[in-house]
């Protein structure tokens, strides 16, 4: 087989991976893979039909050539976005269907296509998880503000406070792949609201692999996990 | 400005600053920074507010009195009450923070006495309340209102009364109020009113005008009697369950003459549930003599329903890569992005560092420009900016040179200092334009343009590309707010043309009139894109101006885009209200309209109309007045004209000058008029008026709405002054001239238009039509409502639904109902309504 036709099948079988029978999910919105980026880059042909795939592999993910994450529900269904952006560190990744979640770092800053989209969110620069750094480095507290949109409605914010907690080392597997990482809760609250964020990170670097979002009062948080980490151009 | 770091360049290397925390500076100048943007200003999640219930006359209030209670901005109320065989049927607006008012329509069964054939009475009254203190923690809100101040004075009374909360803790909230009212509010008092005392003439309460419609003002506040009202409601602590108790001195006067209804006891006693969204429901025993019940169905345009999106998410915005040999070119040498990465945590005790001292270029941008002990092949010491932007607090960016003077890289550590990099490499014109020369490429582009704009519905009508800078004229088709698809389009622009364009300008096109310039530049966005306010920045940074007039030859991106062909076929359900042999008539009706557009702004439009079901042509009233019946008519269109043709026009529209439309239709109009319609409208992109001149010779057409005409016929025409004033959303125009009776007046309309496309308005016409002679009502007037389809829809649309009320339809002060006029199309279309809207840009 060719290499495009190795990254067709890829990209293919990945587009219907991100589906179930109930339908009714938000993230069933994201699709597996951004279709038109590998078309663009000449991957696979234009007129190819998406086949099933229900267990993606790791080897059929890591035929795949840009950064990727899969993103889902905790404990729910999962579909796959890659990087098709870098703007200054804020990092698009989206799906066939243009939906998809912005990260800085870790952090998820928006997503898109959501019922209820985060627009965008404002982080310090000693925030660890926007701006990853070395475990023992991290800060006791970091302060964001998210910012919402609604449909015919005023934008609107939340600013919260966000205290880490212990952390405890665990093995996070992910595609195959274990990872020794260390679990760390993140507690974010202001007067009339409080969530909680979880990381999976690599103690040495600061290097999130996993993680459990909030991404706003409407939504059901995310999970994230690193299928291919992001590098960016230096 | 300069800010100079000494550097002392001692064995150790430390630095002669005095700075021990180097991390914590940054640090908390960027936390305080953060925690004090525009967007501060953003509420929490909005939620809406507890609102004060309404009363059986509709507006906010007790059982049958009026609180001073106001209802929260912008809210809407649809009350039917009935008791006694009387029903009001009110829409009520809280038209801006503390003032409130309502259009009733009342049936009032058996209210004439026997003597008549009818004794029914449908009546029309307007009120009208306002706050004129609110409520603190130790007085009550005070409010004065008029009740029926406009109609034939059935319910005629003013008031003044005041309203204070308490709180129970436990056992819920209670609202007492209290107030002294005239007319109505006074029938069953003894008290004299005081204002007597400063003018004989407020002893007497002189009638209304024959015909109503009229302001009462001769008899507000007049009266030989002052009456006392109160009211307690119970909020209790079951959620959305109030009790509510009344005392009024509104005896029913006129009622108990026409034996329909007699009050036996001042008090009514009643409770209310408002548990379910956007709904309550009351139950009364009124005056000691009857039951009585309402129903409001409420909302609210600033809390749509469920605010849903469903859209999918913009095109990523592709940054350009730089161009290496640019930034050498500069004086800027290698750039380094080092923005957002981790500050600095030692100091800059880095032995190579030889001096560095801080300006501040382009603006307020903090940049450092430091020599180093390094030659030019050397890595570029990124770790030593991060230092001294420890050292010097915030820096935007550093420029590193050799002791020699050549220069060694730049590193950019904030995004100011990112744009200012850009903006410093753009004099150099660094990306190649040989792209231009080739037609196949430009083609290209063309297409991969109209497939991005396609997928978000935006039609690519006419584009110009320079080497530099590129015109796209679009037609949005989805997205409500117009600053949404031209984000859309940026970033379509930013994918598709080459890195050397870098300014888009984006000319939105609405019924083939280019009606704005949008100038965006390249660099901003790329800087803007997925930032925090992003939206407030581009804003900021992008033009509005004219859209000038546009020569399709050169610009329509092919020749066989026309003539093009639109048609649809919609249900439509129209209405005739307040009849009083049927108060409410409707027709379902199937509405077929094609047209073909010739050239842009050259079209031809028929539409048919066909009823389905309905009543609408078994109205039977006709004309009632002594003047040519222009529009009084109307029930025999309904009757003989099914199918109608209801519009066949030709139509040309074209810019004059940049800030100048121009139209012309000629055909048949509308469903009663055929003729010639010419318009100009001077209204400039950058400014809240405008003005405009519309003239017609209009020639009545047969009732069966085919082909035929009537001998009817009139020149009419207005000049016209619009102004969105800004404040409170509000908007006015003023049209003076002839109208299709050949009366001359004006016409004043009032509205407020929400920034999600809501429209709540009023409008009063005044001819040299004497009232007498206008008929019932006195002189034309009525209310409009728009509803915008995306406030209920989880997707986004520009469809609405718009009604007007009339009280009733007569023929003073009637206007030709032309389909395409000139403000309608641009209206949204300038600063201000860009403005409304921008924050769904980059959505």
């Amino acid at each position: 087989m060719t290499r495009i036709g190795r990254m067709a099948g890829v990209a293919l079988a990945l587009l219907a991976a991100g589906c179930s029978s109930s339908g009714n999910s938000p993230i069933e919105r994201f699709g597996p893979i951004v279709r038109t980026e590998i078309v663009r880059f000449g991957l696979i042909p234009e007129d190819e039909t998406p086949v099933e795939v229900t267990n993606p592999t790791r080897a059929l993910l890591n035929q795949i050539p840009f950064a990727t994450l899969a993103v889902g529900e905790v404990d729910g269904a999962v579909g796959f976005v890659i990087a098709v952006s870098d703007s200054g560190g804020y990092v698009v990744y989206q799906d066939v269907e243009r939906n998809g979640v912005v990260q800085h770092g870790a952090l998820v800053t928006a997503t898109n296509g959501l019922p209820f989209n985060l627009s965008s969110t404002r982080f310090g620069t000693g925030d660890p998880i926007a701006n990853p750094r070395p475990l023992a480095e991290w800060p006791a507290t970091t302060d964001r503000r998210y910012r919402f949109r609604l449909q015919a409605a005023e934008n609107f914010e939340i600013a919260v406070r966000c205290v880490y907690g212990a952390a405890v080392p665990e093995v996070v597997e992910i595609y195959e792949i274990p990872f020794d990482l260390v679990r760390v809760p993140e507690r974010c609250a202001n007067a009339t609201r409080s969530f909680e964020n979880v990381y999976w990170v690599d103690p040495a670097n600061g290097a999130i692999w996993q993680s459990n979002q909030w991404i706003g009062p409407r939504q059901i948080p995310f999970r994230i996990s690193v299928v291919r980490p992001y590098q960016a151009a230096r | 400005m300069v800010f100079t770091l000494s550097v002392a360049a001692n064995k150790e290397g430390a630095l002669a600053t005095g700075q021990k925390n180097w991390l914590a500076i940054p640090s908390a100048l960027a936390c305080a920074a953060m925690l004090v943007p525009a967007s501060s200003l953003l509420a929490e999640e909005p939620v809406a507010p507890k609102r004060p219930g309404y009363n059986m006359f509709g507006i906010t209030g007790g059982i049958d009195t009026p609180s001073a209670d106001m209802q929260p901005d912008g809210q809407l109320g649809l009350t039917t009450s009935y008791f006694s065989g009387f029903s009001r049927n009110t829409l009520t607006a809280q038209i801006m923070p503390g003032i409130e008012a309502a259009f009733r329509y009342s049936v009032l069964h058996d209210f004439r006495n026997a003597s008549f054939a009818d004794r029914t009475l449908f009546d029309r009254s307007f009120d009208i309340k306002a706050r004129i203190l609110e409520e603190g923690s130790t007085w009550p809100s005070i409010a004065i209102g008029l009740q029926d101040f406009l109609g034939t004075g059935i319910y005629s009374g003013e008031y003044i009364v005041a309203t204070k909360g308490l709180n129970a803790g436990d056992y819920g909230n209670f609202r007492l109020s209290g107030g002294l009212g005239w007319g109505r509010f006074a029938s069953g008092s003894d008290l004299k009113n005081p204002l007597i005392n400063l003018s004989k003439r407020f002893e007497t309460r002189s009638g209304s005008a024959a015909g109503g419609g009229q302001v009462n003002v001769g008899q507000f506040f007049q009266g030989e009697h002052i009456g006392v009202f109160g009211g307690l409601v119970w909020d209790t602590p079951i959620a959305g369950l109030a009790v509510k108790m009344d005392y009024s001195q509104d005896d029913y006067f006129s009622e108990k003459r026409g034996g329909s209804f007699e009050q036996k006891i001042p008090l009514n006693f009643g409770v209310e549930y408002s548990g379910i969204e956007g709904m309550e429901l009351g139950a009364y025993y009124m005056y000691g003599n009857a039951f009585g019940v309402r129903l409001t169905l409420t909302a609210n345009p600033f809390y749509p329903p469920s605010g849903i999106d469903s859209e999918p998410g913009p095109q990523a915005l592709l940054p350009r890569a730089p161009v290496p040999d640019a930034t050498e070119r500069t004086g800027l040498g290698t750039v380094v992005n080092a923005v957002d990465r981790t500050p600095a945590t030692a100091s800059t005790s880095d032995r190579r560092l030889r001096s560095a001292r801080l300006h501040e270029r382009l603006g307020t941008v903090r940049w450092v420009e430091a020599v180093v002990d390094m030659r030019s092949r050397d890595r570029c010491p990124t770790e030593l900016a991060r230092a001294l932007d420890a050292d010097f607090g915030v820096v935007d960016a550093v420029t590193f040179t050799t002791e020699a003077g050549a220069v060694l890289c730049t590193v950019a550590l904030r995004p100011e200092g990112e744009r200012a990099i850009r903006l410093t490499s753009r004099v150099t014109d660094a990306y190649p334009t040989d792209w231009h020369a080739d037609e196949g490429l430009r083609k290209e582009i063309v297409e991969t343009l109209t497939e991005e704009l396609a997928a978000d519905s935006i039609g690519l009508m006419g584009i110009d590309i320079a080497p530099r800078r590129t015109a796209v004229y679009i037609e949005n088709k989805r997205f409500f707010a117009m600053p949404r698809a031209f984000g859309r389009t940026a970033r379509a622009m930013a994918r598709a043309l080459p890195p050397s364009v870098e300014v888009f300008e984006i000319v939105p096109i609405e019924d083939s009139l280019p009606v704005a310039t949008i100038t965006l530049t390249r660099s901003d966005l790329e800087d803007q894109v997925e930032r925090p306010d992003a939206d407030i920045a581009s804003y900021n940074t992008a033009t509005i101006s004219d859209a000038p007039r546009v020569d399709w030859d050169e610009t329509l991106i092919e020749d066989g885009l026309f003539p093009r062909f639109n048609w649809s076929i919609l249900p439509d359900v129209p209405m005739n209200l307040f009849d009083p042999d049927q108060p409410i008539r409707l027709d379902l009706q199937l509405v077929a309209e094609g047209s073909v557009e010739f050239w842009p702004g050259l079209s031809g439009t028929a539409q048919i109309r066909k009823r389905i079901i309905g009543d609408l042509d078994d109205i039977e009233r006709g004309p009632g007045s002594s003047l040519p019946n222009v529009r009084s008519d109307i029930a025999r269109y309904l009757r003989e004209g099914d199918p109608a043709l209801t519009r066949m026009t030709f139509d040309y529209v074209d810019k004059i000058s940049k800030d100048t439309y121009g139209r012309v239709s000629v055909g048949l109009l509308e469903l009663m008029y055929a003729g010639v319609s010419g318009e100009v409208l001077w209204k400039p992109a950058t400014q809240s008026w405008g003005l405009g001149a519309e003239l017609n010779y209009a020639r009545q057409r047969d009732y069966d709405a085919r082909f035929s005409l009537l001998d009817y016929d009139v020149v009419t025409g207005h000049a016209s002054f619009y102004w969105d004033t800004d404040f409170y959303d509000l908007s006015t125009q003023v049209d003076v001239g002839r109208y299709l009776a050949g009366d001359w007046g004006g016409t004043l309309a009032v509205k407020r238009r929400f920034d999600n496309g809501w429209e709540v308005g009023a409008f009063a016409t005044l001819t040299d039509v004497p009232f007498d002679e206008f008929g019932e009502g006195s002189f034309d007037k009525g209310l409009f409502l728009t509803i915008p389809f995306n406030w209920i829809t989880p997707f986004d649309t520009r469809q609405t639904v718009s009604t007007t009320l009339r009280p009733l339809t007569r023929d003073g002060g009637q206007r030709l109902n032309v389909s395409n006029r000139l403000y309608d199309t641009v209206e949204d279309n300038d600063v201000g309504g860009y403005r409304a809207t921008w924050k769904d840009f980059w959505e």
